[in-house]
């Protein structure tokens, strides 16, 4: 059985300019694979590439097997995606918003099995019938989270998803992932948060220009190792 | 549900949901449905009014006292053009050409009474459904969908709808389907209301032919705007594609038709009332060659005419030769106005026909004309109108001439008068306008150009969708 995600040689680069280089790495069902790095690592780029938004100069990205550049639409079945900014349409309720992106995702489900999606991320119905120009960026996540489900995606990328949220949203948010990955899901999280990685990841890449310098796994990432490593690779 | 039926819904609510929506929509959709009611009414009031104009210029006809012929050719005889039905949704140069024809001897006189010299242009700012369809539906157009995917990249949300695998042409069937349904919303009442009115105004079944016609092509040109708008708007930022489309706006609504008017006048230039009346009655003087004088002709008619009824002195003829003179005289001047007007009938026409092919900047010029052609109110319709009474004005004085002529001779020319039984014999002015198939070939370049801007518009959104990633 394949991984759910997979990056082989994959590479970016703008002419002469590389913003991905060879980048290789693995995530399978109920992994959370975290993406550790400083702006410029790489790391958005990885996540465009395996949305399809940018096509790799060389290499592949994968999802389920199936290559990205060659599978644009199919792939997408597979993955669910939440920015740093889960940005949805501020006129409609959140109810609204997930019945139109589920609809759109092909899923098709009744008003009380919305609801329930939305319940089971922390959204009230009271909140949930609310529109959006009324919610904290915490409730536009765990609506993000709600599509994500409904769609019933088997791969999850996150670009950035706890920047800027409170501790407690953020707290919320980490383990409704780790609920997510226990139920089979494959998780690619790009992070500038050491601790939140540390405290959901299973695998911890630490990337630098472009480069996944190197993957820290289970009892790799006691919490010295890991703030020295990333130091480490930071300063170099 | 279809994607792009999922996008066009939540547009379509989106939209429903705007108050920028609601207010634009009200405004054009009661200004339209005003101006429909407006023009309508006062068609009714026209077409009542001509037709009993004709009732009662035929009365004074046929009622005038017994009289010379020749003065009954002077009397003269007025012919209305009958309003279509139509010109309640677009008035056409019916606002500024003549609408009444006075028919008399020697003389083809242009038509006069014109919408524009009776103080009717001040009806609500001079606004016809035709205008509120030409200028502020593309406005109106631009105003709601400029953001439709500028919005959406700038909002973060088309990342979000890729990510789930719409696809672009999806995404943009989707908003051109759902903006295309509010407008629709917005304007049906309108579009009802007026074949309603045409109901109540008209059985003719081509009118509504007509109608249908002009409806379509006011939706393919709707459709031009919407689809360009979306597909700057997947390109450009939301700002600077209202800007960007409010310039074409202004620029192809206003500046190119103005820059084309200036144009044509100056291309084909038509003459001055007086230097063409000076024109023509030189003509009838000297002959349109310039070589066959009207004193020389008349003196050869004369000798004709003597000759044919061996005679030596006109007061000898057993007809009466004043008659047959002034027709003789008529069928000259005849000619001559036919040269003229041909000659300013074809300025007309080239004028048009830059028009028209100016629509290729400007798709207005191009509705414009269709919709003028499509309602019986254009340049077209206008010169068929005025042939059709100069066809008519020749054989009634012939027919006054020839009584004269025949019934009467020099000895008794001033006591020769006619009477009703000629005046009744003399068939009343009737007027069929050309049919619809007549009016379509006529205005056979707007109608491609339209087709061209339908296809550079599909073009353009093929292309948007080519275009159209979560990183433009």
């Amino acid at each position: 059985m394949p991984p759910m995600l997979e990056a082989v040689h994959l590479t970016k680069a703008y002419g002469e300019r590389i913003v991905l280089d060879d980048l290789n790495l693995q995530v399978a069902p109920g992994e959370i694979f975290c993406l550790l790095g400083a702006n410029g690592a790489g790391k958005t780029t990885t996540i465009n590439l395996f949305l399809n938004f940018i096509t790799p100069t060389r290499g592949e990205a994968r999802i389920n097997g199936y290559v990205v550049a060659e599978h644009p639409i199919e792939t997408k079945q597979w993955l669910a995606y939440i920015p740093e900014q889960v940005m949805l349409y501020r006129n409609f309720t959140g109810l609204e918003n997930l019945d139109y992106f589920s609809e759109l995702a092909g899923k098709h489900y009744t008003r009380r099995e919305l609801l329930d999606w939305l319940a089971s991320v922390g959204l009230s119905a009271e909140a949930a019938e609310r529109r959006v120009a009324t919610y904290s960026k915490g409730m536009r996540q765990k609506v993000g989270i709600a599509i994500a489900l409904a769609k019933e995606a088997k791969a999850l990328l996150l670009d950035e998803p706890t920047s800027g949220l409170d501790p407690q949203a953020a707290n919320e948010f980490s383990q409704l992932l780790t609920r997510l990955a226990t139920q089979g899901m494959a998780v690619l999280m790009a992070t500038h948060d050491l601790f939140r990685a540390r405290e959901i990841g299973t695998h911890i890449g630490i990337m630098r220009q472009g480069k996944l310098l190197t993957t820290l796994t289970g009892a790799d990432m006691t919490p010295q190792a890991l703030e020295q490593l990333y130091l480490d690779y930071m300063r170099n | 549900m279809a994607g792009w039926l999922t996008i066009a819904r939540q547009e379509f609510r989106g939209l429903l949901r705007d108050r920028r929506f609601h207010w634009l929509c009200s405004a054009v959709g009661l200004c339209l449905l005003a101006v429909l009611i407006v023009g309508w009414q006062q068609t009714q009031t026209v077409r009542a009014q001509r037709t009993a104009a004709n009732a009662v210029a035929r009365e004074h006809w046929v009622t005038q006292p017994p009289k010379n012929p020749h003065a009954a050719a002077h009397y003269g005889v007025y012919a209305f053009k009958p309003q279509t039905a139509l010109a309640f949704v677009d008035i056409g140069v019916d606002e500024h050409a003549g609408v009444v024809a006075f028919l008399e001897a020697h003389k083809r006189h242009d038509l006069t009474g014109a919408a524009a010299q009776d103080g009717r242009t001040q009806r609500l700012l001079a606004l016809t459904a035709a205008g509120v369809l030409q200028y502020l539906l593309p406005l109106l157009i631009i105003v709601l969908a400029f953001d439709a995917l500028a919005g959406e990249r700038e909002h973060g949300t088309l990342r979000y709808l890729l990510s789930l695998g719409v696809r672009p042409r999806t995404l943009l069937a989707g908003k051109l389907a759902g903006i295309g349904a509010a407008l629709g919303v917005a304007l049906l009442p309108a579009a009802v209301s007026s074949f309603l009115l045409l109901w109540w105004l008209e059985d003719a079944p081509w009118d509504f032919v007509r109608l249908a016609m002009m409806a379509v092509s006011y939706l393919l040109y709707g459709f031009i705007f919407l689809a360009l708008t979306l597909a700057v708007s997947s390109r450009w930022s939301a700002r600077m594609t209202l800007l960007g489309m409010l310039t074409f706006w202004a620029v192809s609504s206003f500046v190119v038709p103005r820059m084309v008017t200036d144009l044509a006048a100056r291309w084909y230039p038509t003459p001055a009332r007086a230097a063409f009346d000076a024109a023509v009655a030189h003509d009838i003087r000297q002959g349109i060659d310039g070589h066959n004088p009207q004193e020389e002709r008349l003196k050869a008619f004369e000798s004709r005419l003597l000759a044919q009824y061996n005679a030596k002195r006109l007061e000898d003829l057993p007809i009466n030769p004043a008659g047959l003179l002034m027709q003789e005289s008529e069928e000259h001047s005849n000619q001559v106005y036919a040269h003229h007007y041909a000659r300013l009938w074809l300025a007309f026409e080239q004028q048009v026909a830059l028009h028209n092919a100016a629509a290729v900047v400007a798709p207005v010029l191009a509705v414009r004309s269709l919709s003028m052609a499509l309602a019986g109110t254009d340049v077209f319709h206008h010169l068929d109108f005025a042939d059709a009474a100069e066809r008519y004005r020749q054989p009634l004085i012939k027919t006054l001439n020839e009584d004269w002529a025949y019934n009467s001779t020099l000895a008794t020319d001033e006591t020769y008068v006619a009477d009703t039984r000629l005046w009744t014999s003399v068939q009343p002015f009737t007027y069929t306008p050309p049919p619809l198939t007549l009016a379509l070939k006529r205005q056979w370049l707007a109608l491609a150009w339209l087709g061209g801007w339908l296809g550079f518009s599909l073009l353009a959104l093929s292309s948007a969708a080519r275009g159209l990633t979560a990183t433009t």
